[in-house]
Protein backbone atom coordinates (compact mmCIF):
# COMPACT_ATOMS: atom_id res chain seq x y z
CA UNK A 1 0.00 0.00 0.00
CA UNK A 2 1.32 3.48 -0.86
CA UNK A 3 1.08 6.57 1.25
CA UNK A 4 -1.58 7.93 -1.12
CA UNK A 5 -3.85 5.07 -0.19
CA UNK A 6 -3.79 6.21 3.38
CA UNK A 7 -4.31 9.85 2.58
CA UNK A 8 -7.39 9.09 0.51
CA UNK A 9 -8.71 6.19 2.58
CA UNK A 10 -12.48 6.11 2.88
CA UNK A 11 -12.22 5.19 6.54
CA UNK A 12 -11.85 8.16 8.89
CA UNK A 13 -8.41 8.06 10.50
CA UNK A 14 -9.95 8.08 13.97
CA UNK A 15 -12.31 5.33 15.04
CA UNK A 16 -14.67 7.02 17.49
CA UNK A 17 -16.04 3.71 18.69
CA UNK A 18 -12.57 2.86 20.00
CA UNK A 19 -12.23 6.28 21.57
CA UNK A 20 -15.57 5.83 23.30
CA UNK A 21 -14.55 2.46 24.69
CA UNK A 22 -11.30 3.96 25.88
CA UNK A 23 -12.46 7.15 27.56
CA UNK A 24 -16.26 7.11 27.62
CA UNK A 25 -18.77 8.93 25.44
CA UNK A 26 -18.23 12.53 26.47
CA UNK A 27 -17.63 14.42 23.21
CA UNK A 28 -15.89 17.27 25.04
CA UNK A 29 -13.34 14.82 26.39
CA UNK A 30 -12.92 13.34 22.89
CA UNK A 31 -12.20 16.78 21.46
CA UNK A 32 -9.81 17.65 24.27
CA UNK A 33 -7.86 14.42 23.90
CA UNK A 34 -7.71 14.54 20.11
CA UNK A 35 -6.43 18.12 20.27
CA UNK A 36 -3.76 16.99 22.71
CA UNK A 37 -2.93 14.03 20.49
CA UNK A 38 -2.32 16.16 17.39
CA UNK A 39 -0.27 18.62 19.42
CA UNK A 40 2.03 15.98 20.96
CA UNK A 41 2.37 13.31 18.27
CA UNK A 42 4.36 15.25 15.63
CA UNK A 43 7.25 15.58 18.11
CA UNK A 44 7.28 11.81 18.70
CA UNK A 45 7.20 11.18 14.95
CA UNK A 46 10.11 13.56 14.59
CA UNK A 47 12.01 11.53 17.18
CA UNK A 48 11.28 8.36 15.21
CA UNK A 49 12.61 10.01 12.03
CA UNK A 50 15.74 11.03 13.87
CA UNK A 51 16.24 7.56 15.34
CA UNK A 52 15.77 6.03 11.87
CA UNK A 53 18.23 8.40 10.22
CA UNK A 54 20.83 7.57 12.88
CA UNK A 55 19.93 3.87 12.83
CA UNK A 56 19.27 3.82 16.59
CA UNK A 57 17.23 0.64 16.79
CA UNK A 58 16.52 0.87 20.49
CA UNK A 59 15.11 4.38 20.12
CA UNK A 60 12.96 3.28 17.17
CA UNK A 61 11.54 0.51 19.35
CA UNK A 62 10.99 2.84 22.32
CA UNK A 63 9.25 5.64 20.38
CA UNK A 64 7.31 3.15 18.28
CA UNK A 65 6.09 1.52 21.47
CA UNK A 66 5.12 4.83 23.07
CA UNK A 67 3.22 6.12 20.07
CA UNK A 68 1.53 2.77 19.53
CA UNK A 69 -0.21 2.95 22.92
CA UNK A 70 -1.46 6.50 22.45
CA UNK A 71 -2.57 5.89 18.88
CA UNK A 72 -4.48 2.78 19.93
CA UNK A 73 -6.20 4.61 22.74
CA UNK A 74 -7.24 7.42 20.37
CA UNK A 75 -8.66 5.03 17.79
CA UNK A 76 -5.91 5.96 15.30
CA UNK A 77 -5.75 2.33 14.26
CA UNK A 78 -3.60 2.59 11.14
CA UNK A 79 -1.02 4.72 12.88
CA UNK A 80 -1.01 2.28 15.79
CA UNK A 81 -0.41 -0.61 13.41
CA UNK A 82 2.55 1.15 11.77
CA UNK A 83 4.00 1.93 15.20
CA UNK A 84 3.66 -1.66 16.31
CA UNK A 85 5.53 -2.79 13.19
CA UNK A 86 8.22 -0.20 13.90
CA UNK A 87 8.55 -1.50 17.44
CA UNK A 88 8.98 -5.07 16.16
CA UNK A 89 11.31 -4.14 13.31
CA UNK A 90 13.38 -1.98 15.65
CA UNK A 91 13.93 -5.07 17.77
CA UNK A 92 15.20 -7.04 14.80
CA UNK A 93 16.99 -4.04 13.27
CA UNK A 94 15.32 -4.61 9.93
CA UNK A 95 16.26 -1.26 8.41
CA UNK A 96 14.69 -1.70 4.95
CA UNK A 97 11.33 -2.48 6.57
CA UNK A 98 11.78 0.34 9.07
CA UNK A 99 12.40 2.77 6.19
CA UNK A 100 9.17 1.65 4.49
CA UNK A 101 7.18 2.06 7.67
CA UNK A 102 8.75 5.45 8.39
CA UNK A 103 7.46 6.74 5.07
CA UNK A 104 3.89 6.08 6.18
CA UNK A 105 4.04 8.11 9.37
CA UNK A 106 3.76 11.67 8.03
CA UNK A 107 0.83 11.11 5.62
CA UNK A 108 -1.06 9.25 8.32
CA UNK A 109 -0.46 12.02 10.82
CA UNK A 110 -1.47 14.66 8.27
CA UNK A 111 -4.74 12.83 7.64
CA UNK A 112 -5.41 12.65 11.38
CA UNK A 113 -4.72 16.36 11.82
CA UNK A 114 -7.00 17.28 8.93
CA UNK A 115 -9.70 15.08 10.35
CA UNK A 116 -9.46 16.45 13.89
CA UNK A 117 -9.33 20.04 12.67
CA UNK A 118 -12.45 19.44 10.58
CA UNK A 119 -14.47 18.17 13.55
CA UNK A 120 -17.33 20.56 14.34
CA UNK A 121 -16.86 22.85 17.28
CA UNK A 122 -19.27 22.37 20.11
CA UNK B 1 -41.78 11.83 61.63
CA UNK B 2 -39.32 14.74 61.87
CA UNK B 3 -40.47 18.12 60.68
CA UNK B 4 -38.65 19.78 57.84
CA UNK B 5 -37.80 16.78 55.63
CA UNK B 6 -37.94 17.59 51.95
CA UNK B 7 -38.34 15.24 49.02
CA UNK B 8 -37.17 15.59 45.44
CA UNK B 9 -38.75 13.33 42.83
CA UNK B 10 -37.06 13.11 39.46
CA UNK B 11 -39.18 11.37 36.85
CA UNK B 12 -39.85 11.86 33.17
CA UNK B 13 -42.99 9.70 33.24
CA UNK B 14 -46.09 11.64 34.26
CA UNK B 15 -48.07 8.58 35.38
CA UNK B 16 -45.20 7.38 37.56
CA UNK B 17 -44.87 10.82 39.03
CA UNK B 18 -48.52 10.90 40.05
CA UNK B 19 -48.24 7.47 41.64
CA UNK B 20 -45.11 8.38 43.59
CA UNK B 21 -46.64 11.60 44.87
CA UNK B 22 -49.76 9.73 45.95
CA UNK B 23 -47.75 7.11 47.83
CA UNK B 24 -45.10 9.12 49.65
CA UNK B 25 -45.59 12.88 49.43
CA UNK B 26 -47.75 13.03 52.56
CA UNK B 27 -44.72 11.98 54.64
CA UNK B 28 -42.85 15.19 53.76
CA UNK B 29 -43.13 18.84 54.69
CA UNK B 30 -42.47 19.76 51.09
CA UNK B 31 -41.89 17.87 47.89
CA UNK B 32 -40.53 19.01 44.55
CA UNK B 33 -40.79 17.34 41.18
CA UNK B 34 -38.44 17.54 38.23
CA UNK B 35 -39.14 16.08 34.82
CA UNK B 36 -35.59 16.36 33.51
CA UNK B 37 -31.95 16.41 34.63
CA UNK B 38 -31.42 20.15 34.54
CA UNK B 39 -34.50 20.86 36.61
CA UNK B 40 -33.50 18.12 39.06
CA UNK B 41 -30.10 19.71 39.63
CA UNK B 42 -31.63 23.17 39.96
CA UNK B 43 -34.20 21.99 42.52
CA UNK B 44 -31.62 20.05 44.49
CA UNK B 45 -29.37 23.08 44.88
CA UNK B 46 -32.32 25.26 45.81
CA UNK B 47 -34.05 23.05 48.39
CA UNK B 48 -31.33 20.58 49.48
CA UNK B 49 -33.80 17.73 49.94
CA UNK B 50 -33.00 14.94 52.37
CA UNK B 51 -34.50 12.27 50.11
CA UNK B 52 -34.21 11.91 46.32
CA UNK B 53 -36.35 9.45 44.39
CA UNK B 54 -35.14 8.88 40.85
CA UNK B 55 -37.44 7.20 38.36
CA UNK B 56 -36.36 7.96 34.81
CA UNK B 57 -37.19 5.87 31.74
CA UNK B 58 -34.62 3.21 32.69
CA UNK B 59 -32.01 2.73 35.40
CA UNK B 60 -29.19 3.71 33.07
CA UNK B 61 -30.76 7.16 32.68
CA UNK B 62 -31.39 7.31 36.43
CA UNK B 63 -27.79 6.46 37.21
CA UNK B 64 -26.51 8.97 34.68
CA UNK B 65 -28.73 11.66 36.18
CA UNK B 66 -27.56 11.03 39.74
CA UNK B 67 -23.86 10.91 38.83
CA UNK B 68 -24.42 14.05 36.74
CA UNK B 69 -26.04 15.70 39.75
CA UNK B 70 -22.89 14.90 41.72
CA UNK B 71 -20.74 16.54 39.09
CA UNK B 72 -22.96 19.57 38.49
CA UNK B 73 -24.21 20.44 41.94
CA UNK B 74 -22.04 22.65 44.07
CA UNK B 75 -23.86 21.72 47.24
CA UNK B 76 -24.53 18.01 47.08
CA UNK B 77 -21.26 16.91 48.69
CA UNK B 78 -22.08 18.92 51.78
CA UNK B 79 -25.75 18.10 51.87
CA UNK B 80 -26.55 14.78 53.60
CA UNK B 81 -29.29 12.92 51.78
CA UNK B 82 -30.52 9.45 50.90
CA UNK B 83 -31.06 8.39 47.31
CA UNK B 84 -33.56 5.79 46.16
CA UNK B 85 -33.61 4.32 42.67
CA UNK B 86 -36.97 3.20 41.33
CA UNK B 87 -36.77 0.42 38.77
CA UNK B 88 -38.79 -2.09 36.82
CA UNK B 89 -39.00 -5.75 37.89
CA UNK B 90 -36.70 -6.72 35.02
CA UNK B 91 -34.10 -4.22 36.20
CA UNK B 92 -33.88 -5.35 39.81
CA UNK B 93 -30.59 -7.26 39.41
CA UNK B 94 -28.89 -4.29 37.79
CA UNK B 95 -30.42 -1.94 40.38
CA UNK B 96 -29.02 -4.12 43.14
CA UNK B 97 -25.55 -3.96 41.56
CA UNK B 98 -25.76 -0.17 41.30
CA UNK B 99 -26.62 0.07 44.99
CA UNK B 100 -23.85 -2.34 45.96
CA UNK B 101 -21.43 -0.14 44.02
CA UNK B 102 -22.60 2.70 46.23
CA UNK B 103 -24.23 4.92 43.63
CA UNK B 104 -27.70 4.84 45.20
CA UNK B 105 -28.54 4.05 48.82
CA UNK B 106 -31.50 1.84 48.01
CA UNK B 107 -33.74 0.66 45.21
CA UNK B 108 -37.40 -0.19 44.98
CA UNK B 109 -39.14 -2.20 42.30
CA UNK B 110 -41.72 0.38 41.42
CA UNK B 111 -45.41 -0.39 41.19
CA UNK B 112 -45.01 -4.04 41.98
CA UNK B 113 -48.50 -5.49 42.48
CA UNK B 114 -46.99 -7.88 45.05
CA UNK B 115 -45.45 -5.22 47.25
CA UNK B 116 -47.45 -2.01 47.09
CA UNK B 117 -46.11 -0.62 50.37
CA UNK B 118 -42.42 -1.04 49.57
CA UNK B 119 -41.83 2.52 48.33
CA UNK B 120 -43.48 4.09 51.34
CA UNK B 121 -41.55 1.87 53.75
CA UNK B 122 -38.21 2.49 52.03
CA UNK B 123 -38.84 6.23 52.06
CA UNK B 124 -39.67 6.23 55.76
CA UNK B 125 -36.57 4.20 56.56
CA UNK B 126 -34.51 6.65 54.52
CA UNK B 127 -35.93 9.55 56.51
CA UNK B 128 -35.02 7.82 59.76
CA UNK B 129 -31.50 7.19 58.53
CA UNK B 130 -30.98 10.76 57.42
CA UNK B 131 -32.31 12.20 60.65
CA UNK B 132 -29.96 9.96 62.57
CA UNK B 133 -27.07 11.13 60.44
CA UNK B 134 -27.98 14.76 60.98
CA UNK B 135 -28.10 14.25 64.74
CA UNK B 136 -24.74 12.53 64.62
CA UNK B 137 -23.29 15.35 62.53
CA UNK B 138 -24.54 17.90 65.07
CA UNK B 139 -22.94 15.92 67.85
CA UNK B 140 -19.65 15.70 65.96
CA UNK B 141 -19.74 19.38 65.13
CA UNK B 142 -20.01 20.27 68.82
CA UNK B 143 -16.82 18.29 69.36
CA UNK B 144 -15.00 20.08 66.54
CA UNK B 145 -13.33 22.63 68.80
CA UNK B 146 -11.85 19.81 70.84
CA UNK B 147 -10.48 18.24 67.70
CA UNK B 148 -8.74 21.51 66.82
CA UNK B 149 -6.28 20.63 69.55
CA UNK B 150 -5.53 17.41 67.66
CA UNK B 151 -3.45 19.69 65.48
CA UNK B 152 -0.91 19.76 68.27
CA UNK B 153 -0.31 16.05 67.80
CA UNK B 154 0.97 16.71 64.32
CA UNK B 155 3.68 19.02 65.57
CA UNK B 156 7.24 17.85 65.79
CA UNK B 157 8.90 17.92 69.19
CA UNK B 158 10.83 21.09 68.27
CA UNK B 159 7.62 22.82 67.22
CA UNK B 160 5.96 21.76 70.46
CA UNK B 161 8.83 23.09 72.60
CA UNK B 162 8.81 26.35 70.68
CA UNK B 163 5.04 26.66 71.10
CA UNK B 164 5.33 26.11 74.83
CA UNK B 165 8.13 28.68 75.08
CA UNK B 166 6.01 31.20 73.14
CA UNK B 167 3.11 30.56 75.47
CA UNK B 168 5.28 31.12 78.53
CA UNK B 169 6.66 34.37 77.12
CA UNK B 170 3.21 35.62 76.17
CA UNK B 171 1.76 34.66 79.51
CA UNK B 172 4.66 36.26 81.34
CA UNK B 173 4.18 39.51 79.44
CA UNK B 174 0.47 39.53 80.15
CA UNK B 175 1.11 38.85 83.83
CA UNK B 176 3.58 41.69 84.00
CA UNK B 177 1.00 44.04 82.49
CA UNK B 178 -1.62 42.76 84.95
CA UNK B 179 0.68 43.28 87.92
CA UNK B 180 1.72 46.72 86.66
CA UNK B 181 -1.92 47.72 86.40
CA UNK B 182 -2.49 46.53 89.96
CA UNK B 183 0.60 48.37 91.16
CA UNK B 184 -0.44 51.59 89.43
CA UNK B 185 -3.88 51.38 90.99
CA UNK B 186 -5.79 50.61 87.78
CA UNK B 187 -7.38 47.58 89.35
CA UNK B 188 -7.52 49.04 92.79
CA UNK B 189 -11.20 49.74 92.88
CA UNK B 190 -12.11 46.15 92.13
CA UNK B 191 -9.09 44.45 93.65
CA UNK B 192 -9.48 46.21 96.96
CA UNK B 193 -12.91 44.70 97.33
CA UNK B 194 -11.79 41.18 96.44
CA UNK B 195 -10.81 38.66 99.00
CA UNK B 196 -7.80 36.42 98.14
CA UNK B 197 -10.12 33.63 96.84
CA UNK B 198 -11.88 35.96 94.43
CA UNK B 199 -8.58 37.42 93.30
CA UNK B 200 -7.33 33.91 92.57
CA UNK B 201 -10.46 33.16 90.53
CA UNK B 202 -10.06 36.34 88.50
CA UNK B 203 -6.40 35.57 87.93
CA UNK B 204 -7.18 31.98 86.84
CA UNK B 205 -9.81 33.20 84.36
CA UNK B 206 -7.37 35.74 82.99
CA UNK B 207 -4.69 33.05 82.62
CA UNK B 208 -7.06 30.70 80.79
CA UNK B 209 -8.15 33.41 78.35
CA UNK B 210 -4.57 34.33 77.60
CA UNK B 211 -3.49 30.75 77.08
CA UNK B 212 -6.49 30.03 74.86
CA UNK B 213 -5.79 33.07 72.65
CA UNK B 214 -2.09 32.23 72.34
CA UNK B 215 -2.78 28.59 71.65
CA UNK B 216 -5.11 29.51 68.79
CA UNK B 217 -2.46 31.82 67.34
CA UNK B 218 0.18 29.08 67.64
CA UNK B 219 -2.00 26.45 65.98
CA UNK B 220 -2.69 28.76 63.06
CA UNK B 221 1.05 28.79 62.28
CA UNK B 222 1.26 25.08 61.57
CA UNK B 223 0.44 23.47 58.27
CA UNK B 224 -2.24 20.85 58.62
CA UNK B 225 -1.85 17.40 57.10
CA UNK B 226 -3.23 18.48 53.72
CA UNK B 227 -1.95 21.68 52.22
CA UNK B 228 -4.65 24.29 51.75
CA UNK B 229 -6.95 22.86 54.38
CA UNK B 230 -7.38 24.51 57.73
CA UNK B 231 -7.35 22.44 60.89
CA UNK B 232 -11.05 23.11 61.36
CA UNK B 233 -11.82 22.01 57.81
CA UNK B 234 -9.81 18.85 58.32
CA UNK B 235 -11.76 18.12 61.46
CA UNK B 236 -15.06 18.67 59.70
CA UNK B 237 -14.01 16.47 56.81
CA UNK B 238 -13.05 13.75 59.28
CA UNK B 239 -16.40 14.14 60.98
CA UNK B 240 -18.23 13.77 57.68
CA UNK B 241 -16.17 10.77 56.66
CA UNK B 242 -16.98 9.05 59.88
CA UNK B 243 -20.67 9.23 59.03
CA UNK B 244 -20.50 6.08 57.02
CA UNK B 245 -23.25 4.00 55.53
CA UNK B 246 -24.64 6.30 52.86
CA UNK B 247 -24.06 6.12 49.11
CA UNK B 248 -23.36 9.85 49.09
CA UNK B 249 -20.61 9.27 51.64
CA UNK B 250 -19.08 6.64 49.42
CA UNK B 251 -19.29 8.91 46.37
CA UNK B 252 -17.82 11.71 48.43
CA UNK B 253 -15.05 9.44 49.65
CA UNK B 254 -14.38 8.36 46.07
CA UNK B 255 -13.97 11.99 45.08
CA UNK B 256 -11.35 12.32 47.82
CA UNK B 257 -9.29 9.38 46.56
CA UNK B 258 -5.91 10.47 45.36
CA UNK B 259 -4.32 8.52 42.53
CA UNK B 260 -0.82 8.95 41.18
CA UNK B 261 -0.42 8.03 37.51
CA UNK B 262 3.08 7.46 36.19
CA UNK B 263 3.98 7.14 32.51
CA UNK B 264 6.65 8.69 30.33
CA UNK B 265 4.07 9.12 27.57
CA UNK B 266 2.35 12.47 28.13
CA UNK B 267 -0.52 11.53 25.87
CA UNK B 268 -1.33 8.39 27.78
CA UNK B 269 -1.06 10.29 31.05
CA UNK B 270 -3.64 12.76 29.75
CA UNK B 271 -5.94 9.88 28.79
CA UNK B 272 -5.63 8.28 32.21
CA UNK B 273 -6.23 11.59 33.91
CA UNK B 274 -9.38 12.23 31.86
CA UNK B 275 -10.81 8.81 32.65
CA UNK B 276 -10.06 8.98 36.37
CA UNK B 277 -11.12 12.58 36.84
CA UNK B 278 -14.41 12.00 35.06
CA UNK B 279 -15.02 9.25 37.66
CA UNK B 280 -14.38 11.76 40.43
CA UNK B 281 -10.86 10.84 41.51
CA UNK B 282 -8.11 13.32 42.26
CA UNK B 283 -5.19 12.67 39.93
CA UNK B 284 -1.54 13.69 40.01
CA UNK B 285 0.82 12.88 37.16
CA UNK B 286 4.47 11.92 37.06
CA UNK B 287 6.44 11.41 33.85
CA UNK B 288 9.38 9.46 35.28
CA UNK B 289 10.22 7.10 38.09
CA UNK B 290 12.09 9.82 39.94
CA UNK B 291 9.15 12.23 39.70
CA UNK B 292 6.86 9.46 40.90
CA UNK B 293 8.91 8.87 44.06
CA UNK B 294 9.03 12.61 44.71
CA UNK B 295 5.26 12.86 44.38
CA UNK B 296 4.76 9.85 46.66
CA UNK B 297 6.99 11.38 49.32
CA UNK B 298 5.19 14.70 49.05
CA UNK B 299 1.78 13.15 49.51
CA UNK B 300 1.03 9.49 50.01
CA UNK B 301 -1.37 8.38 47.27
CA UNK B 302 -4.26 5.97 47.79
CA UNK B 303 -3.23 4.14 44.65
CA UNK B 304 -0.49 4.28 42.02
CA UNK B 305 -0.89 3.39 38.35
CA UNK B 306 2.67 2.78 37.26
CA UNK B 307 4.02 2.21 33.77
CA UNK B 308 6.39 -0.73 33.59
CA UNK B 309 8.39 0.39 30.61
CA UNK B 310 10.05 3.75 31.28
CA UNK B 311 13.56 4.98 30.45
CA UNK B 312 16.14 5.55 33.22
CA UNK B 313 14.10 4.09 36.08
CA UNK B 314 11.50 1.52 35.08
CA UNK B 315 8.32 0.65 36.96
CA UNK B 316 9.82 -2.36 38.74
CA UNK B 317 12.63 -0.26 40.15
CA UNK B 318 10.22 2.45 41.32
CA UNK B 319 8.09 -0.20 42.96
CA UNK B 320 11.08 -1.77 44.76
CA UNK B 321 12.13 1.60 46.16
CA UNK B 322 8.57 2.38 47.26
CA UNK B 323 8.23 -1.05 48.88
CA UNK B 324 11.45 -0.53 50.85
CA UNK B 325 10.08 2.58 52.59
CA UNK B 326 7.92 2.02 55.63
CA UNK B 327 5.81 5.06 54.71
CA UNK B 328 5.04 3.87 51.19
CA UNK B 329 5.14 0.10 51.31
CA UNK B 330 1.39 -0.29 51.88
CA UNK B 331 0.40 1.84 48.89
CA UNK B 332 -1.22 -0.42 46.29
CA UNK B 333 0.34 -0.31 42.85
CA UNK B 334 -1.28 -1.37 39.58
CA UNK B 335 1.30 -1.91 36.88
CA UNK B 336 0.60 -0.62 33.38
CA UNK B 337 2.17 -2.83 30.76
CA UNK B 338 2.34 -2.66 26.99
CA UNK B 339 1.66 -6.37 26.63
CA UNK B 340 0.13 -9.27 28.52
CA UNK B 341 3.03 -11.70 28.11
CA UNK B 342 3.29 -14.04 31.06
CA UNK B 343 6.87 -13.05 31.88
CA UNK B 344 5.99 -9.36 31.97
CA UNK B 345 2.97 -9.93 34.18
CA UNK B 346 4.92 -12.24 36.49
CA UNK B 347 7.71 -9.72 36.75
CA UNK B 348 5.22 -7.02 37.78
CA UNK B 349 3.43 -9.19 40.32
CA UNK B 350 6.65 -10.58 41.79
CA UNK B 351 7.96 -7.03 42.07
CA UNK B 352 5.04 -6.18 44.35
CA UNK B 353 2.27 -4.97 42.03
CA UNK B 354 -1.20 -5.89 43.26
CA UNK B 355 -2.61 -6.02 39.73
CA UNK B 356 -1.76 -5.12 36.16
CA UNK B 357 -3.46 -3.44 33.23
CA UNK B 358 -2.50 -3.89 29.61
CA UNK B 359 -2.28 -0.54 27.84
CA UNK B 360 -4.31 0.98 26.41
CA UNK B 361 -7.08 -0.14 28.73
CA UNK B 362 -10.74 0.57 28.14
CA UNK B 363 -12.16 3.02 30.66
CA UNK B 364 -14.65 0.51 32.08
CA UNK B 365 -11.95 -2.04 32.85
CA UNK B 366 -9.60 0.60 34.22
CA UNK B 367 -12.24 2.06 36.54
CA UNK B 368 -13.32 -1.39 37.69
CA UNK B 369 -9.76 -2.32 38.62
CA UNK B 370 -9.15 1.01 40.33
CA UNK B 371 -12.41 0.79 42.31
CA UNK B 372 -11.72 -2.81 43.31
CA UNK B 373 -8.21 -1.97 44.48
CA UNK B 374 -9.36 1.02 46.51
CA UNK B 375 -12.17 -1.03 48.00
CA UNK B 376 -9.70 -3.75 49.02
CA UNK B 377 -7.42 -1.12 50.51
CA UNK B 378 -10.20 0.41 52.59
CA UNK B 379 -11.28 -3.03 53.86
CA UNK B 380 -7.70 -3.69 55.02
Amino acid sequence: MTTDNYATSAQPPIDHAVLTRMVGDNSDIHRHLLAKFISLTPATIQQIHQACSQQQAEAVTQYGHTLKSSARAMGANELAEVCQQLEIMGGSQNWPQIAQLELRLDPLMAAIMDYVNSLPEK
Amino acid sequence: MEKGNQLLIVSDQKDDLDTIVRQVASSFTQYHVAADDAKGIQLFDKFLPEIILVCLQDIEHSQRFYLGLYRASEKIKHSPHQSILLCKTTESNAAYEICVRGVFDDYVVFNSPYDVHRLKLSTQQAIEKINLRLQLAEFKSSAASTRQYDGLQKLSMDDAIQTYADLETALGAQLDRFLNRMASGDLQSSASQLDPGQLKQQFTRFKQETISAELKKSLARFTPERAGTSVTETSNATAEKSLTGSASDRLHAEADRYILVVDDDEMYLTILQSILQSAGYQVIQAMSGRQALEQMNRRKPDLVLLDLNMPEMDGIEVMKIARSHEYLKGVPIIMLTGNSQKTTVLEAIQGGARDYIVKPAESRLLLEKVAAMLERKSIR
